[in-house]
């Protein structure tokens, strides 16, 4: 008994004026704290995703480089295509080398969405079709032209092996 | 006489959700069809042909697109089974030479810990403020559910502890 009493008072000097208080507050009075320190991980963790340049000049950069599932993904969008017309399309597009879940694509198209690089073009029994934006075409663009150079580059080396 | 049904009681953290796909697949295999599941960790099969039947587990919280979700994974030849929570479980009969994933690359992994740690996350002031309105009453009595609570609290803070590993282990797979 006496343990917890001892530990209930520890607790309040800790914690004491953490209340009330909004998240920052209660992040910064955290931070004093060794054992809750993983909390403010969190915090940085989900606002990682969100924490995107707002730059003009970086409005289609930021996005570079795509990752095979995006790139093959937008790739696709030229035409409007439902979720698994897409993935059959990608495996074959791609002589097979790359493969798309449902779990990943779920996600691709939601993002995608968000960030304005597709739009939902007609729902028809359940399924969603999407295409491919201007602002996407560029980002598209962008990506094939790197990707451009390291091909050429890549090819060079090889062909003087 | 065979049972029909049976239930097992086996708990699964979040970040375990692999070591519970494989433990459905041994199931089906010795011939236990997932049916159902229930708080806390409850699982009922039915009795089927041994079958080798690959489960996949997904965690989603958006409610508005749900029809549109399942139709993608029906076409992709998944059967949804049943939703836990958020939780989704999936399954898909295991063919020869191939090797069904419902996730092709890690940052959807990532995505979905990312989910179940957000909603651990919304609920934590919460639990903070519980705790401090119990610190405010002296009267001893208090001390137990306090006690109570702050041992919950413990649990959570591992939970999140424990996904943010599972999450920069994922990260690290990506670079």
């Amino acid at each position: 008994m006496f343990f917890i009493i001892a530990f209930v008072t520890q607790f309040r000097l800790k914690f004491g004026n953490f209340f009330p208080g909004s998240h920052i507050r209660i992040a910064a009075n955290i931070l004093t704290n060794d054992i809750s320190r993983g909390i403010i991980t969190v915090y940085d963790i989900l606002l990682d995703d969100i924490r995107i340049g707002d730059d003009m000049a970086d409005e289609i950069t930021k996005y570079l480089p795509l990752t095979e599932t995006t790139a093959y993904t937008l790739l696709a969008l030229v035409e409007p295509l439902h979720g698994y017309a897409l993935m059959r399309k990608v495996e074959e597009m791609s002589q097979h080398t790359v493969r798309l879940g449902p779990g990943t694509l779920y996600n691709a198209f939601v993002v995608l969405e968000k960030e304005g690089l597709i739009v939902k073009v007609s729902e028809d029994d359940r399924r969603k079709s999407y295409l491919l934006t201007p602002k996407g075409k560029k980002v598209l663009q962008a990506h094939i032209r790197r990707l451009e150079i390291l091909v050429n580059n890549g090819l060079r080396a090889v062909a003087s092996w | 006489m065979e049972h029909k049904t049976l239930s097992k009681f086996k708990w699964f953290w979040a970040w375990e959700d692999e070591k519970e796909e494989a433990w459905l697949r041994q199931m089906s295999q010795s011939g236990w069809r997932l049916s159902s599941i229930g708080f806390p960790g409850i699982y009922w099969f039915d009795r089927a042909e041994p079958a080798d039947t690959i489960y996949r587990m997904d965690f989603n919280i958006d409610s508005k697109n749900y029809p549109a979700y399942l139709r993608l994974f029906e076409d992709a030849g998944w059967e949804h089974v049943l939703a836990y929570g958020s939780w989704q479980y999936f399954r898909i009969a295991a063919k020869p030479g191939e090797n069904p994933e419902i996730f092709t690359d890690n940052t959807s992994k990532i995505t979905k810990y990312q989910r179940v740690m957000a909603l651990l996350v919304v609920f934590l002031p919460i639990w903070l403020m519980l705790l401090r309105i119990m610190q405010k009453a002296d009267s001893l009595i208090y001390l137990v559910p306090f006690a109570f609570f702050l041992m919950l609290l413990l649990v959570y803070v591992f939970a999140i502890v424990m996904l943010i590993r599972r999450i920069s282990q994922l990260k690290r797979m990506r670079e």
